[in-house]
């Protein structure tokens, strides 16, 4: 009863005869000979966030579930107290992401689906999206009758390049092929029907001078009610299709397919990980002092490998060079459990 | 030789004569006998001796002997009769090649000699028989015995007509006895009462003679044939006779890649719009309930989720004292579901109303039953809008588009008709007048139903309320005027002097009155707020209110920024508006007036206004006489393509700090060691404080021992 009242309170310093005492939680599970929490365990940690999971050597390692004050959560694998290899991470709004991590960073493989139902497969990097993707727009009431799906080339979590967007089911579909410009597509453009038919176009800007009169009206009214639909001033005024041509099914006529991005290697190694990462990313490590010091003083001159942990293999680093089908699921994510340490 | 052969043939006949038939066929029977007698019996050495004598003694002799020895072994009458049997069954054998038998030929061989009586028979006996056997008439067996008629193919197309142009003689007495009035009165009559006969023939605008229609339709440069004319007046005969039907009129024709759609327009009467009216009212509450409601009817809360466990401390715990789980005791927060967003879809407009106020039957084949078309929706009219396909002629089929159409290929040809009705249907003006308020109440009603619209009101009311000008203004049925007189061509050949007689139909929201949103949410949340009172005093608990004033909240935060937006209701061209005040992007000139003739036949000629934004609708006039019709695809006028609707905003992450979900580090070993250090730091000062809490301190002791 102590001990639940104590952990509940604030902490202290550890000298002063008070009453209040430090609080470290409450623990059950194994311990190691040194004391350090190993094997299967289940913690409320001092901030109110719950543990239930494998621990070697006082951290956090192979599969756990963690689940953080508000209610979200991950499951998955742990690594040196860290979110490394697979797991599932909820959201407080109910967003679920389900990929790979490493260093508490989405990196790799992985899936989002987003709060209005739609879903992104495809490549991640740093907490980004990066690479190839396809972003599955959610139809809402409708979507019995057709799936809108996009695949592209993302790039720090921008849209960039060439791009294909599916319309369509199982027995008919329409594929959009065409270049992307940061919100909207631009520049040549086809339409495949079925794979039979081609309709080649362009996608212009909306204040493209064009010498009609009359296209000029039309892209008028274009405009008005592009603008109507979006609501919203956009700083990219949204482009215009003309249709130009029809052509029968030609490999060679479409445009480039969505082509992953080229990493370089400085960044595909695990070094870049363990340092500062850019600005842009969403998702940062915080490094507290006591962290950084207490990892340079276990291994300070292995800089590739922060962790004290005695692990002979090596981790393997995602490729990216492998082209998504539009129709396959880029990520056959299964968690594996890991074997459990012996109780000590 | 031959006086010999002579003499035997006489004394045959002579015998025969004494004893009939059975002596005629006993010397036959005898020659093929008598070899076998010669070589098997000792007789025979006796004939030969006594032939050698004389010839004539032997063969009376031989026969004699004969004689007696047969009379003697059997008797005659049995015998005879067998043996008559057997040969005539012997001659009657059928030949497998021809068919024929040798006692019906003998038979005719010797009816003809008989007959005819040819002279010297016995020399050309075999060319004679061939003769017979030609001449016999041959019939083949397999001939059928009774020939069935077979029906032609068109035939049954034929018959399907007849059918459909339903001709009973009764109708024809009726016909040639009184006019096409009498006809009406009956069917008036059997329906409804003498007052209603007044009020609805009163309210009849439309003008459902086809085939005079036709004659000024061909003057136009539009129509259809004579006999497709024929058969779509018959066809709308068999309509407008139905007892739901007031009156109808045909719309036009839409094209389809298979088949087309002839399509009428209809007017219901005042019973079956009220009967519908009770169904789709109760239709829209049902779909205007929130979730939470429904919810609770339907008894089946969903799992959490699917997967593995998400609750620390749940699973693989068992072997575990439980006093040391009973220390855990704060539980893990629940698992964070997505909260369900509710879109409700604005509802349709009631029948008889807006967009529905008529009804529209199509059917491919002017014979076959007409098909009614479901009511539209305001959602599919926006998103018809956005999409432009041909029509295939399957009402079922399906509508492959991006946006996706909310419903079958007879939902999207609903659609075209309504916005092609709103956007071309024209009149002179002058030609049609609003009802007065005498008028209108006669429409709505006897002084019986007066209450019920009365409360129709009320309802369009708590919809629109301060918008009531609108309503009189746009959603009403027109009448024609009576006081309208014959202009001259040249004064309505410019959009100025025609204007539109239907309801414009909303850009936005796809209605013809506008639908306040915003109050409709305030009242869905207040039902739901009653609801929910009614769960408190059904015994729930303030834990559960709470929650879903939490949700409430956030929706009405989400919902808020929408609906500012939509605050000022839209504002479309009233009724009765003039045709010049159509503007289309995609046309600069949205009508074109034009004369079947320009300088002659200045009495005779008509005037066609002809719609640009929607080629293939027409309307013309003559004298008094002004119709439209729509004859064409189904497509709105596009110079180039039609645009493309860009995608939606991509989704992003759930907002967060990088500092946020990084997980806590757990304590060291020298945390835990200082901490166990205070702990027996505090034991040492109760010990030295009092003896009587030694009780406690023993407890301590034992939680240290299970640490270690």
């Amino acid at each position: 009863m102590a001990m639940t009242e104590m952990s509940e309170e604030d902490l202290s310093a550890p000298e002063e005869e008070e009453d209040l005492g430090p609080n470290i939680g409450l623990y059950i599970g194994g311990r190691n000979a040194a004391g350090q929490r190993q094997g299967r365990g289940w913690a409320i940690l001092p901030n109110g966030d719950q543990y239930d999971g494998n621990y070697r050597k006082g951290r956090r390692h192979g599969i756990g579930v963690y689940v953080f004050k508000d209610g979200s959560r991950y499951y998955g694998q742990y690594r040196c107290g860290k979110r490394c290899g697979r797991g599932i991470f909820i959201y407080p709004d109910g967003s679920v992401y389900e990929g790979n991590w490493r260093k508490n960073l989405k990196h790799g493989k992985g899936r989002y689906k987003y709060v209005n139902g739609d879903n992104y497969s495809g490549d991640w990097f740093k907490g980004q999206r990066h690479g190839v993707g396809i972003y599955h727009f959610n139809s809402g009431k409708d979507g019995c009758c057709l799936s809108v799906r996009m695949k592209a080339t993302w790039n720090s979590n921008m849209r960039t390049g060439p791009f294909e967007l599916y319309i369509g089911n199982e027995d008919k579909c329409t594929i959009l092929h065409g270049i992307w410009d940061n919100l909207y597509p631009s520049g040549p453009a086809v339409f495949s029907f079925n794979n039979r038919y081609l309709l080649l176009g362009y996608f212009l800007p909306a204040s493209y001078n064009m010498k009609a009169i009359s296209n000029e009206d039309e892209m008028e009214d274009a405009e008005e009610r592009l603008e109507d639909e979006m609501g919203e001033a956009e700083p990219m005024e949204p482009t215009l299709w003309f249709a130009q041509e029809m052509a029968v099914y030609d490999f060679s006529l479409l445009p480039q397919e969505p082509v992953p991005l080229a990493i370089s290697d400085s960044e595909l190694s695990v070094c870049s990980l363990s340092t500062e990462p850019s600005m842009r990313s969403e998702e940062k490590i915080s490094w507290y002092g006591e962290g950084e010091e207490a990892e340079g003083e276990e291994g300070g001159e292995m800089e590739c490998f922060p962790c004290e942990c005695d692990l002979t293999d090596v981790s393997e680093v995602e490729t990216e060079s492998e082209v998504c089908k539009i129709d396959a699921n880029p990520c056959c994510i299964e968690i594996l459990k890991q074997p459990e340490c012996p109780d000590p | 030789m031959d006086r010999d052969s002579c003499q035997n043939f006489s004394l045959d006949s002579t015998s025969s004569s004494h004893f009939a038939p059975p002596p005629v066929c006993a010397p036959r029977r005898k020659k093929p006998e008598k070899p076998a007698a010669e070589e098997a019996s000792p007789e025979c050495s006796n004939v030969t001796s006594s032939s050698s004598s004389s010839t004539t003694t032997i063969s009376i002799g031989a026969f004699d002997s004969q004689c007696n020895l047969h009379n003697a072994r059997n008797p005659e009458a049995p015998n005879i009769g067998y043996e008559l049997n057997v040969a005539k069954s012997i001659l009657q054998k059928y030949s497998t090649l021809s068919g024929d038998n040798l006692f019906d030929h003998l038979s005719d061989i010797i009816k003809r000699v008989i007959d005819e009586r040819p002279p010297n028979v016995i020399d050309f006996f075999e060319e004679f028989s061939r003769n017979v056997r030609e001449q016999k008439f041959h019939l083949p067996e397999r001939f059928p015995p009774s020939g069935v008629f077979d029906e032609v193919r068109s035939f049954r197309v034929a018959k399907k007509i007849l059918q459909s142009m339903k001709l009973p003689y009764v109708v024809e007495g009726e016909d040639l006895m009184g006019e096409d009035l009498s006809v009406e009165d009956l069917r008036t009559n059997e329906d409804m009462r003498i007052v209603i006969d007044d009020s609805m023939r009163y309210f009849v605008t439309f003008n459902e003679r086809v085939q005079q229609l036709q004659f000024y339709w061909t003057q136009c440069g539009f129509s259809i044939s004579n006999d497709d004319i024929f058969q779509l007046a018959s066809a709308m005969n068999r309509l407008q006779t139905h007892p739901s039907i007031m009156q109808c009129r045909f719309w036009g024709c839409i094209n389809g890649l298979k088949a087309s759609y002839y399509i009428v327009e209809a007017s219901l009467t005042r019973e079956e719009i009220a009967s519908r009216l009770v169904m789709m009212e109760e239709e829209m509450r049902q779909k205007q309930i929130p979730f939470p409601m429904r919810k609770d009817r339907e008894d089946k809360p969903p799992p959490a989720h699917i997967g593995p466990e998400l609750t620390p401390g749940i699973y693989g715990w068992e072997e575990f004292p439980p006093e040391e789980l009973e220390k855990m005791k704060p539980k893990a927060a629940p698992v964070p579901l997505v909260e369900e967003m509710e879109l409700y879809d604005i509802p349709p407009e009631f029948i008889g109303k807006g967009c529905n106020r008529y009804s529209y039957f199509v059917v491919n084949s002017l014979f076959d039953d007409w098909i009614e078309l479901p009511i539209v929706t305001p959602r599919q009219i926006v998103v018809s809008r956005q999409i432009k396909k041909f029509l295939t002629g399957d009402l079922e089929a399906d509508v492959i588009s991006y946006p996706c159409f909310p419903g079958k290929e007879k939902h999207y040809l609903r659609t075209l008709i309504g916005r092609i009705t709103a956007g071309t249907y024209i009149a002179p003006v002058g030609y049609y007048r609003r009802m007065t308020k005498k008028e209108q109440r006669m429409f709505d009603g006897e002084e019986e139903e007066e209450g019920e619209e009365e409360e129709e009101e009320e309802e369009e009311e708590e919809f629109n309320e301060g918008e009531e000008e609108q309503i009189e203004d746009n959603d009403v049925m027109l009448l024609k005027n009576e006081k309208y007189e014959a202009e001259p061509l040249g004064s309505l050949a410019t959009p100025v002097a025609w204007v539109h007689v239907r309801s414009n139909i909303l850009n936005q929201q796809g209605r013809v009155v506008w639908y306040d949103e915003e109050k409709a949410r305030k009242e869905r949340e207040k039902a739901l707020a009653l609801y929910l009172k009614m769960q408190m005093l059904g015994e729930m608990e303030e834990e559960v209110e709470e929650e879903e004033d939490e949700e409430e909240g956030e929706e009405e935060g989400e919902e808020e920024g929408m609906i500012e937006g939509f605050n000022q209701p839209e504002l479309g061209p009233s009724i009765l508006s003039s045709c010049a005040n159509d503007m289309n992007p995609e046309v600069p000139v949205s009508w074109l007036a034009r004369m079947t003739s320009k300088y002659t036949n200045q009495k005779e000629r008509m005037l066609v206004m002809q719609s640009n934004v929607w080629p293939g609708a027409y309307t013309f006039i003559f004298e008094k006489t002004c119709e439209s019709i729509y004859l064409g695809w189904g497509h709105k006028y596009y110079a180039r393509n039609i645009p493309f609707k860009h995608l939606p905003m991509v989704q992003e992450e759930f907002p967060h700090n990088p500092e946020d979900f990084v997980e806590a580090n757990d304590p060291t070993v020298e945390e835990e060691e200082a901490y166990k250090a205070w702990l027996l730091r505090k034991q040492q000062k109760a010990e030295y404080v009092a003896e009587d809490i030694e009780d406690y301190d023993d407890d301590e002791f034992a939680d240290q021992y299970d640490d270690d």
